[in-house]
C-alpha cells in the first residue's frame, strides 16, 4: 500500500489575467470595428484635419470659438455660487419674460405722481436707456415666431 | 497655345479657352471649374433630370448640361437667379433622398450626390425628405435598389437602354410615385436583368449599390438598423438648429478617413477576350466592388456579369496554396524547394532519356503574356522542343489561319471602335451577347442609336439573331457555302470592289473561277437559307460603305473551320472591306489572353511575334537573344495540345507541363484525354485550383490569379494592357512568372527576372512585332496595339498601308466546300450545338465558386426545339439521355425553346463530369488540328422518370420581358401640372 501523500493541487486559474483581458479587449475592439476606425482615422489624419480646419476657419466658426473662449474666461473668474444665482435668475427672468408675453389684467401702470418723478431723474434715464433699448430689442426678438432656428439664422425656410 | 479646334467662351466674365464643341460641364472641369451637376455623366450625356446645373445664357436660365462649347459663348453662373435655381434643383433632389452620408456605404469619395451637396454648401434643405411607398429591392444576388434613396435622375435607365442595351430599366415620370422599374415593375431577380452592373456603375448615389459594399464599406456603416435609425433621426433634429454645414463637414471627414483602407487598383478582366479593364476596390482581401471607368480603352464603363461580379473565386477556400506531390496514391503538401527541385530533376531526366520531343508544354490563355513567354522559353531554350501550345488550338487557330492565308496577320483587323463605326456588322457563328457581352452592347447601341445594320448567321436564334435585320438560320457546317455564294454574287452583280481588288489583291481570277459552283441555288439547297435572304444579305453587304465581319467558335470548331474562316475573309476582300476605319475581319477571341498566349509564342510553329520556328534567321536571332546556341533551338514544328494528348496516349510523349488550362475538360473526347494522362511518366500542373486536369498530375504548383500579380494581357483587338497587383498572393501561392523563373534557375538557366517588366523588355528587344512595347508606355489606362513600332507607335487599324505579305498585297484564297466529318444518321439523328452561357466561363473553375452565379443557372440542361419536343413529348424539366458515338450524358433535363430549331440541340459547355466532351470526338480540322466540337451527332432518349422542375429557374434573365424605350424622358416630368422650373418652389418634389 502506498504511503499517504499530502499534495496541494496547482490552483486552477479562475478568471482572465491582465494579458487575457487585453487580448479580449483587442478582439472586441477589432470585432466592433473600433480598431479599424482608429486605423482609418490615424492614417487619414491630415485629410480629416484639413476638412476640419477648412470648416472651422470661417468667420462664423471663428466667432463661435472666440466667444466660447470668452465665456470660458468669464466662467473661470466667477465663483460658482454667484454664477448659480445669475444662471438661475436668468432662467427665472427668461421664464418671467416668457410669461410676460401673456397679458394679464393684474399688470398695473405706475401712478401719475410716480411717473412724473421718474421723468425728471436724468441719472436714472441715463442708466435705463440702454436697458430699455436692450429690452426693446429683446421684446422685438421675443415677438418673432421662430419655427426652426436654422431657418431664422440662414433666412431659408425648411420643412426638413 | 490655342489650337484650331479650340474656342474661347466667357464664363462669369472670365475668358476660358478649350476644346470646341465639348460638353460645357466637361469643358469647365478641364478648366478646374465645377458647375454643379448630378444627372450628367460623360459617358451618358445630358439627361436634364436633376435641375442642378442652371446657368444664364442670353438672359435666360438654361440647363448647363445641354450646352456645348462654342466661340463667343457667354454664360453667367454667379447670378442670384442661377444660384437659386441650382439650389432649388438640389433641394428637390434631397426631398427624394435621405442624407445620412457618414453611415452610408457609398460615401467612399465617388458619390456624386454627396460631393455636389458639399460643393454647393447648402445651408439647409428646403424640402423634408419624404419616403416613397416602395420597398428596397434586395432580390438579386449582386446589387440592391432602394427607391427611398433614388433621385430619379435616370442615369441607370439611360445606361441600361442605350449603353448596355438590355432594355430592362425604365422610369415613368407620370406615375404618382415614380421609381425605376425592372421589366415594367418586376423584382430585379425576376426580370430580364443580365447583371451587367451598368446601372450600379452610373448611379450617382446609393440607390443602386453592390451587395459586396453592404453593410461595412465604411467604418461606421455596419451598425444595426435599430441604432442607425435613431442616430440619423437625432442628427436630423440637430440639423434643424445648426444647419447642414457641420453635418456635411462630418461626412467629408468620414469620406477622408475611409480612403486609407480602400485600395483602388487597375486590373484587366480574366474572362472573355474583350479586355475590359476597370478599378478593383478592395479593403484588405475583401473585394468591395469592381468600378468601371470611362478611361478604360476597350470597354469604357461597360462590363458583364462575370467581369463585374464573378470574383468570389479569388478568396475561395479551395484555392491551392501549397505545392502538392503525388505519393502513394495521394497528394502530399510540400514546400516550394522540394516541389521545384523534383519538377526540374524529372524534366531533365526525361529529356536526357527520351529526348526533347518527349516533353510537351501547354501555356495558359488566362495567364499573362510574360508567363506565356516564359513557358515557351523553357520549352524551346531549356528543353529544346517546339511542342508548346495554348487553348487557341481548341478554338481560335482556324480563324488565325484564315486571316494569315488572306491578309497576313492573325488578329482582329481593327478595334471595337471600328466595329461601332461600321454600316453593316455581320456576325457568324458567334453568340456575341453571351460570349463577348460588352462588344455585343456596342453593336446593339450602334444599331439602336445610329442605324447600323446587323446580319447574323447562326443555327441558334440567340439574342443577336433576334435583333438582326437579316437572320440566316442555315444548316450546321454550311457557312463556307453561303459566304462563297455571296462572294460570287458580288462579282456577278457588280458589287465587288474591283478597284480595291486590282490595287491590293492577288489571285483574283483564280479565286473567281473557284466560285463557279457557288450559285444562289446551290447555296439555298445546301444551307437551307432561302435564296431571297441570301440576296438581301449580299445586297446589304455589297452596297455598304463599311462592313465588319465577326466570327467565333460556330465557325472554327468544325472539321473545315480554317476554310470557312478563309471564306469569310475572302468575302471581305471581294467587297473591299479591309484597311479602312469601320471595316475588317474580327475573330472574337474567347479567353482574356488567348490572343496574347499565341502572340507571345505558345504555339507549336511560332516564336513570339509570329516568327516561324523553321525560319533560320529568326531562330538565330532568338538564340542570340536568349543567350543559347542556335542548335539548342529545335527547327522542327512541334505538336499542338490536341496532338500532344494523342502522343501521350501512344506513349510517345512522356511528360507534360500544363499551366492554367483545364485540358481534361476542354479537349474533345474527354475519356481518351483522361486515358492519355494516366499514361504519362510525369505530369506537372500549375493552377489556382485543383482542377480536373490537376487531379492527374504528379506535382501541382499553386499559382496566382491575375489580381495577385502584375503583367499584361492582349485582348481580341490586339490591345496590350497592364494589370496591377490588387492584393498579395494567397497563402504560399506564387505568380506563374516567378514559378517559371525559379524553375528555370533550377534547370541551370538563371534568367534573373525580378519583375514582369524585365520579361516584356527582353521580348520587345527580340520580337519586331513588339519592338516599342514597354511597361512605361502601358502605365495606367494606356495601351498599345501590335504591331508596335520601336518608337511606341501602335497600329489600331491593320492594313492601312498594305497587307502583311512581302508584296503588301492580300490573297483571295480559292476553296472547295467539304462535307463535315460527322453528321447525323438514323442512329444519331440530332446535331448537338454547344457553347457558353453568359453567366459562366468554361469549366466553372472561376465562376463556379460561391452561390451567387449558381443562383442564376443552378443546373445543366439541353435546349430542345418546340418541334422536336412536340414529336417526342418533351417539356421543360423532362429528363433525357444524350448518346453520341463516343459516350453519353446519362441524365439531363430539357429546356424547350425556340432558340434552337428542328433537330438541333444546344448543350452548355460548363457543367457535367466529364461534360460535353464526353460526347465530342477527335475528328478535327486537318490544317490546324482544332477539334470539331460543333460537329457532334447525338441520339436523345426520353428517360422514363417523372419530369423535374424546369432546369432554368424562373429568375433567369432568359425568361424576362424587356421594356425597350429611348431612355429617361424628362419631357414627361416637365409636362406634369405640378412641375415648375426652378427657382420656383414646388409642393411634392418626391413625386418627380
Amino acid at each position: 500500500m502506498a504511503e499517504r501523500i499530502s499534495h496541494d493541487v496547482t490552483p486552477p486559474k479562475i478568471g482572465p489575467d491582465a494579458h487575457e483581458e487585453l487580448e479580449r479587449l483587442l478582439q472586441t475592439l477589432h470585432e466592433h470595428g473600433v480598431l479599424r476606425f482608429a486605423n482609418d482615422l490615424v492614417a487619414a489624419n491630415n485629410d480629416v484635419a484639413e476638412v476640419l480646419i477648412k470648416g472651422l476657419n470661417k468667420e462664423g466658426s471663428l466667432n463661435v470659438i472666440q466667444n466660447l473662449s470668452v465665456l470660458a474666461m468669464v466662467l473661470s473668474r466667477i465663483e460658482p455660487g454667484q454664477f448659480y444665482k445669475v444662471a438661475f435668475s436668468l432662467k427665472d427672468a427668461v421664464e418671467a419674460a416668457g410669461r410676460k408675453r401673456e397679458h394679464t389684467s393684474e399688470e398695473e401702470a405706475p401712478g401719475m405722481s410716480g411717473t412724473w418723478k421718474l421723468l425728471h431723474d436724468d441719472e436714472l434715464w441715463r442708466a435705463i436707456t440702454p436697458l430699455m433699448e436692450a429690452l426693446k430689442a429683446f421684446g422685438r426678438g421675443m415677438d418673432q415666431d421662430i419655427d426652426k432656428p436654422v431657418s431664422h439664422f440662414t433666412g431659408k425656410s425648411t420643412s426638413a | 497655345m490655342k489650337q484650331t479646334t479650340d474656342c474661347t467662351i466667357s464664363y462669369d466674365q472670365k475668358r476660358l479657352t478649350g476644346p470646341r464643341d465639348a460638353p460645357l460641364i466637361d469643358f469647365l472641369t478641364e478648366q478646374g471649374i465645377d458647375l454643379p451637376h448630378v444627372c450628367y455623366h460623360p459617358s451618358l450625356g445630358p439627361l436634364e433630370t436633376c435641375d442642378t446645373c442652371w446657368v444664364e445664357h442670353n438672359g435666360e436660365l438654361v440647363r448647363g448640361c445641354t450646352l456645348r462649347s462654342e466661340e463667343g459663348l457667354e454664360l453667367r453662373s454667379d447670378t442670384d437667379r442661377a444660384r437659386a435655381a441650382r439650389e432649388e434643383g438640389m433641394d428637390r433632389l434631397l426631398g427624394k433622398h435621405e442624407l445620412y452620408c457618414t453611415v452610408c456605404e457609398h460615401n467612399t469619395g465617388d458619390c456624386t450626390l454627396h460631393n455636389t451637396v458639399a460643393d454647393m454648401d447648402i445651408p439647409i434643405q428646403r424640402y423634408a425628405f419624404t419616403r416613397k411607398p416602395h420597398d428596397k429591392d434586395t432580390s438579386g444576388p449582386f446589387y440592391t435598389y432602394d427607391p427611398d434613396q433614388c433621385i430619379l435622375c435616370g442615369r441607370c435607365v439611360e445606361a441600361c437602354q442605350n449603353v448596355e442595351v438590355n432594355e430592362t430599366l425604365s422610369i415613368d415620370y407620370s406615375m404618382e410615385h415614380p421609381r425605376v422599374l425592372w421589366d415594367g415593375g418586376r423584382d430585379i431577380d425576376d426580370s430580364s436583368c443580365v447583371h451587367c452592373g451598368h446601372c450600379v456603375t452610373v448611379c450617382p448615389c446609393n440607390a443602386l449599390l453592390e451587395k459586396t459594399m453592404q453593410p461595412d464599406a465604411g467604418p461606421l456603416t455596419a451598425m444595426p438598423e435599430k441604432l442607425k435609425r435613431p442616430m440619423i433621426d437625432m442628427i436630423k433634429t440637430v440639423e434643424e438648429t445648426i444647419g447642414a454645414s457641420p453635418i456635411t463637414g462630418i461626412s467629408m471627414m468620414d469620406m477622408a478617413w475611409r480612403q486609407p483602407e480602400i485600395k483602388r487598383t487597375k486590373t484587366v478582366c480574366t474572362y472573355c477576350g474583350v479586355g475590359c479593364s476597370f478599378e478593383m476596390w478592395t479593403r484588405d482581401r475583401h473585394i468591395l466592388k469592381v468600378q468601371p471607368v470611362a478611361d478604360a480603352p476597350a470597354n469604357g464603363i461597360s462590363t458583364c456579369i462575370k467581369g463585374r461580379f464573378a470574383w468570389d473565386f479569388v478568396n475561395d477556400k479551395h484555392r491551392l496554396t501549397m505545392p502538392l506531390i503525388r505519393e502513394n496514391g495521394k497528394f502530399r503538401e510540400a514546400g516550394w524547394d522540394e516541389a521545384l527541385d523534383l519538377v526540374a530533376r524529372r524534366l531533365l531526366e526525361i529529356r536526357k532519356t527520351h529526348g526533347p520531343q518527349s516533353i510537351g508544354f501547354i501555356g495558359s490563355s488566362k495567364a499573362s503574356n510574360e508567363e506565356a513567354y516564359l513557358t515557351q522559353k523553357i520549352a524551346r531554350a531549356i528543353i529544346g522542343t517546339n511542342s508548346v501550345d495554348n487553348s487557341s488550338r481548341y478554338c481560335q487557330n482556324p480563324a488565325t489561319k484564315g486571316l494569315m492565308r488572306t491578309v497576313g496577320y492573325g488578329g482582329d483587323a481593327g478595334t471595337i471602335e471600328d466595329i461601332q463605326k461600321a454600316d453593316v456588322v455581320v456576325i457568324v457563328g458567334s453568340n456575341t451577347a453571351e460570349c463577348h457581352p460588352v462588344i455585343a452592347s456596342k453593336i446593339k447601341a450602334a444599331q439602336k442609336l445610329h442605324g447600323q445594320k446587323l446580319i447574323v448567321s447562326d443555327p441558334r436564334k440567340h439574342e443577336m439573331a433576334d435583333r438582326a435585320d437579316i437572320f440566316l438560320q442555315g444548316r450546321i457546317s454550311t457557312d463556307l457555302i453561303w459566304a462563297s455564294a455571296l462572294s460570287r454574287y458580288m462579282f456577278d452583280h457588280d458589287l465587288a470592289d474591283t478597284e480595291f481588288l486590282e490595287q491590293h489583291v492577288n489571285q483574283v481570277e483564280e479565286y473567281r473561277r473557284s466560285l463557279a459552283p457557288f450559285t444562289l441555288e446551290y447555296a439555298e439547297e445546301m444551307t437551307g437559307i432561302p435564296r431571297q435572304q441570301l440576296i438581301d444579305a449580299a445586297e446589304m453587304i455589297g452596297r455598304a460603305e463599311r462592313v465588319c465581319l465577326l466570327w467565333a467558335m460556330g465557325i472554327t470548331q468544325h472539321t473545315h473551320g480554317s476554310d470557312t474562316s478563309t471564306a469569310l475573309s475572302n468575302l471581305l476582300l471581294v467587297t473591299g472591306n479591309y484597311g479602312r476605319p469601320g471595316t475588317g475581319g474580327y475573330p472574337m477571341r474567347g479567353h482574356n489572353n488567348v490572343q496574347g498566349a499565341s502572340d507571345f509564342g505558345c504555339l507549336r510553329n511560332f516564336y513570339p511575334g509570329y516568327e516561324l520556328v523553321t525560319d533560320d534567321a529568326a531562330r538565330e536571332r532568338w538564340a542570340r537573344g536568349w543567350g543559347v546556341d542556335k542548335e539548342q533551338l529545335s527547327d522542327q514544328v512541334g505538336e499542338g495540345n490536341f496532338k500532344m494528348v494523342q502522343s501521350a496516349e501512344s506513349k510517345d510523349l512522356k511528360a507534360m507541363f500544363i499551366i492554367g488550362e483545364e485540358t481534361a475538360f476542354a479537349d474533345a473526347d474527354a475519356h481518351n484525354v483522361h486515358d492519355a494522362f494516366t499514361k504519362l511518366d510525369f505530369m506537372v500542373v500549375q493552377d489556382i485550383f485543383l482542377s480536373r486536369t490537376a487531379e492527374f498530375a504528379d506535382v501541382v504548383l499553386p499559382a496566382c490569379p491575375s489580381v495577385e500579380k502584375e503583367g499584361t494581357f492582349v485582348n481580341t483587338e490586339r490591345r496590350i494592357q497592364r494589370f496591377y497587383e490588387v492584393m498579395p498572393p494567397l497563402g504560399d501561392s506564387r505568380p506563374d512568372w516567378r514559378i517559371l523563373t525559379d524553375l528555370a534557375a533550377r534547370m541551370g538557366h538563371d534568367w534573373g527576372y525580378t519583375h514582369p517588366s524585365d520579361i516584356m523588355a527582353e521580348c520587345a528587344s527580340i520580337a519586331p512585332l513588339f519592338a516599342g512595347v514597354s511597361y512605361e508606355r502601358l502605365e495606367g489606362w494606356n495601351s498599345q496595339l501590335w504591331p508596335v513600332k520601336a518608337d511606341g507607335t501602335s497600329t489600331p487599324l491593320l492594313y492601312t498601308d498594305g497587307f502583311n505579305f512581302e508584296d503588301k498585297r492580300a490573297v483571295l484564297f480559292p476553296l472547295e466546300w467539304q462535307s463535315p466529318q460527322e453528321a447525323e444518321d438514323d442512329e444519331f439523328d440530332l446535331m448537338l450545338d454547344n457553347g457558353r452561357l453568359l453567366e459562366h466561363f468554361q469549366a466553372t473553375n472561376q465562376t463556379g465558386r460561391g452561390p451567387r452565379i449558381w443562383s442564376q443557372v443552378p443546373n445543366w440542361f439541353v435546349e430542345v426545339s418546340p418541334e422536336l419536343a412536340g414529336k417526342r413529348g418533351i417539356e421543360d424539366g423532362t429528363w433525357v439521355r444524350l448518346v453520341s458515338r463516343r459516350g453519353e450524358v446519362e441524365e439531363i433535363r430539357a429546356v424547350v425553346t425556340d432558340r434552337v430549331r428542328g433537330n438541333n440541340l444546344f448543350l452548355p459547355i460548363h457543367q457535367g463530369k466529364p461534360g460535353v466532351n464526353g460526347l465530342t470526338g477527335e475528328h478535327h480540322d486537318p490544317v490546324v488540328d482544332t477539334p470539331a466540337y460543333k460537329e457532334t451527332a447525338v441520339r436523345l432518349e426520353v428517360l422514363p422518370r417523372e419530369k423535374g422542375a424546369p432546369p432554368l429557374p424562373h429568375n433567369n434573365f432568359r425568361y424576362g420581358h424587356p421594356t425597350p424605350n429611348e431612355g429617361p424622358d424628362p419631357a414627361v416630368k416637365w409636362a406634369r401640372k405640378d412641375y415648375v422650373e426652378p427657382p420656383e418652389h414646388i409642393q411634392h418634389p418626391e413625386q418627380m
